[in-house]
């Protein structure tokens, strides 16, 4: 049997693996005096399965996908499940732009308390418009406005303590 | 009667209406906005009608909805973009009017099929809800399981990817919905000592991040070709013409539309597909097809918008949702406090017509809506991707901190994108996940239940008669599946 696709093998087993977490600590949660249930037997379906399926996804990395017949080929890419859950056909990540909007939220958990949410968001919205293209006086300027009016909508119009920090009105 | 004018008067006033227009506007800009998907309007409007009464809520999540839906249209027919994937399906049969200098025409026939197809299953929900309420009124925990079940098999076996990653992405959504305190004996579960997880993982945070920063990195700085080559005139000229000609696709498309979308589980984006599929094969001119040839699109655009409406049936009489849209709907009706199920209309029956009522609108809103967003969509489509992007992660960060007023909201919205962008990379499907979210609490809560009622047996899963049905009916699907799926492995193997 030779490997076609790694990555099926390689999701599939860290299902598979997370699978055996969910079923072990879930062996750990009581069951109520008597009942036969527990905290823990949901879980443990839960788990069971993504074993069972993940080692299946593994092992269809091992075969080859079938050619898709005319009839299957009237077939949504877009699944029925929901608009969002199309699977789209893989794209290559852009990774500059990825690793700004990331490393940038990681940035806006850790400064958006201490610093307050108009400073910090209106920061990220800038970066992440200027790498985007945009001119950076007008990114400047985009990030500022939004981050304001964001601001001005959430805490004085709906109510929400947005985090005040260093600037605020 | 009293019912109803309560429910009128909660539709009409001031603050339902001004959130269905803003809501409709703004569903409207992203729909048609190509690569934006109407489930990622509805998931970043979500934290917004937290701060709502519960009917204009709800009117939003309904009136954004059913114009994005609509206006993803306008980017199929001007650029070939499908705005979602139901709109894909006849994507090149409106292209190739616009191509024929008849893209105003196609737009046109897709805005009046879409607004025929809602009320048509608007109809059909208010004939079918309450009758479906009256008779799920007996429905205990063994009932409610299978139905339950049954809804999450379809979505996870419908799926594109396959039945593995249909099902793992299922799995995944009810791991997680299993984080925190759980509902049998309140202990902690997978939290790591942690007092957030304790609070479990927040739905809403975790939908925008599935939704709206994975779309973000997928779609990343790319630009296509935004401007598009026909101008859009008056969209309805002729659209009557065209309707009565092919008025069997018409009625045919909105009938088939309202029975998928009503399938608990099943979402209305197959029922396009399908109908596509048989205008085509009914059609005396199939050859015609796919090459600028208005009968698809009135048959599927008509089931589009119905199969839409209809999904509300199962979503508010069982609390199972069709689709992604209808998941996040159920997820603010509990938020609201208005549990789906048959207590919705019995209890507070002004609240679901008011729901009805505000359908009707919202379908009616199409028309002006589809106009306006027709002519409009050089505009729309000249808005740069740059700021786009900034915007909707601005957006992203306020709405998942204001549901619980704290960073671990963005926390979660940040680790929920980048996990539903590596499944997706992978050919995962991103709504099973959501559906199990939504659905897990009630899947265990009906489960354990009933394994406490039949002391454990399993067979007690069986013997009420509806619950009977519904499990032989969810068993045949499984092993029907695994069947097919087997065979298919024995063949290619060969």
């Amino acid at each position: 049997m030779r490997l076609l696709r790694p990555r099926d093998l390689l999701v599939g087993l860290a299902f598979a693996a997370l699978g055996a977490f969910v079923v072990v600590e879930a062996a750990g949660l009581p069951s109520m005096p008597g009942m036969g249930v527990g905290s823990g037997l949901f879980p443990t379906i839960t788990g069971a399965g993504m074993i069972v399926f993940g080692l299946l996804l593994a092992l269809e990395g091992f075969i080859p996908r079938a050619v898709a017949t005319p009839a299957e080929s009237v077939r949504p890419e877009a699944d029925a499940g929901g608009e969002g859950d199309a699977p789209p056909a893989p794209a290559p990540l852009d990774v500059p732009f990825a690793a700004v909007v990331l490393s940038g939220l990681v940035l806006v958990i850790l400064l958006v308390a201490p610093v307050g949410f108009l400073l910090t968001v209106a920061v990220y919205g800038a970066v992440v418009a200027r790498v985007g293209g945009a001119g950076l006086v007008g990114a400047v300027l985009f990030g500022a406005v939004t981050s304001a009016g964001l601001y001005a909508v959430f805490v004085h119009g709906l109510g929400v303590p947005l985090p005040r920090g260093l600037v605020s009105f | 009667m009293d019912v109803f004018l309560q429910a009128l008067a909660l539709v009409l006033s001031v603050e339902t209406l001004a959130a269905i227009g803003l809501a409709a506007a703004f569903g409207l800009f992203i729909g048609a906005m190509p690569g934006l998907t109407a489930t990622m309007a509805t998931a970043l409007l979500v934290p917004v009608t937290f701060y709502m009464d519960p009917v204009p809520a709800i009117a939003t999540i309904i009136a954004c909805t059913a114009t994005a839906i609509t206006a993803g249209d306008i980017p199929a027919a001007l650029l070939r973009i499908p705005g979602t994937p139901a709109s894909a399906a006849y994507t090149e049969d409106a292209y190739g009017m616009t191509r024929a200098g008849q893209g105003s025409l196609a737009i046109g026939i897709l805005i009046s099929a879409a607004t025929f197809g809602g009320l048509f299953g608007f109809v059909v929900l208010v004939i079918a809800a309450p009758a479906l309420a009256r008779f799920s009124l007996n429905f205990s925990s063994f009932e409610y399981f299978w139905l339950a079940v049954l809804g999450l098999s379809c979505a996870a076996l419908v799926s594109s990817g396959g039945v593995a990653r249909g099902v793992l992405a299922l799995l995944l959504g009810l791991f997680i919905a299993q984080v925190g305190l759980d509902p049998l004996m309140a202990q902690p579960r997978f939290t790591f000592g942690s007092a957030e997880l304790s609070g479990g993982i927040g739905f809403i945070p975790a939908m925008i991040g599935m939704f709206a920063l994975a779309e973000i990195l997928r779609s990343g700085r790319a630009g296509v070709p935004m401007v598009p080559q026909a101008r859009v005139t008056n969209p309805f000229a002729g659209v009557l013409g065209v309707l009565r000609k092919y008025r069997l696709n018409l009625f045919r498309g909105a009938a088939i539309g309202s029975v998928i979308g009503a399938l608990p589980g099943v979402g209305g984006d197959l029922g396009a597909w399908v109908t596509y599929s048989l205008a085509k094969r009914t059609s005396k001119t199939p050859e015609r097809f796919g090459k600028g040839h208005p009968e698809g699109l009135v048959e599927a655009g008509a089931t589009n918008n119905a199969a839409l409406s209809s999904a509300w049936i199962p979503a508010t009489v069982f609390g199972i949702p069709g689709d992604a849209v209808t998941a996040i709907a159920v997820g603010v009706l509990l938020m609201k406090g208005l549990e789906p199920g048959p207590q919705l209309l019995t209890v507070n029956p002004q609240n679901f017509y008011a729901v009805l009522i505000v359908f009707a609108i919202a379908n009616l809103l199409l028309v002006p809506l589809g106009l306006v967003a027709a002519k409009m969509a050089r505009v729309i489509f000249l808005v740069p991707r740059s700021y786009l992007n900034a915007v909707i992660l601005m957006f992203c960060v306020v709405g998942s901190y204001a549901i619980n007023n704290s960073v671990f909201g963005i926390v979660v919205m940040l680790a929920m994108g980048i996990v539903a962008f590596i499944l997706e990379a992978n050919r995962f499907a991103v709504a099973p996940i959501i559906l199990g979210i939504v659905l897990g609490p009630l899947v265990e809560q009906s489960f354990t239940t009933s394994m406490m009622i039949a002391r454990g047996d399993l067979l007690g899963f069986f013997e009420r008669p509806i619950a009977a049905v519904l499990a032989v009916l969810t068993l045949s699907i499984w092993s029907a599946v695994l069947v097919a799926a087997l065979v298919r492995l024995w063949a290619r193997r060969r």
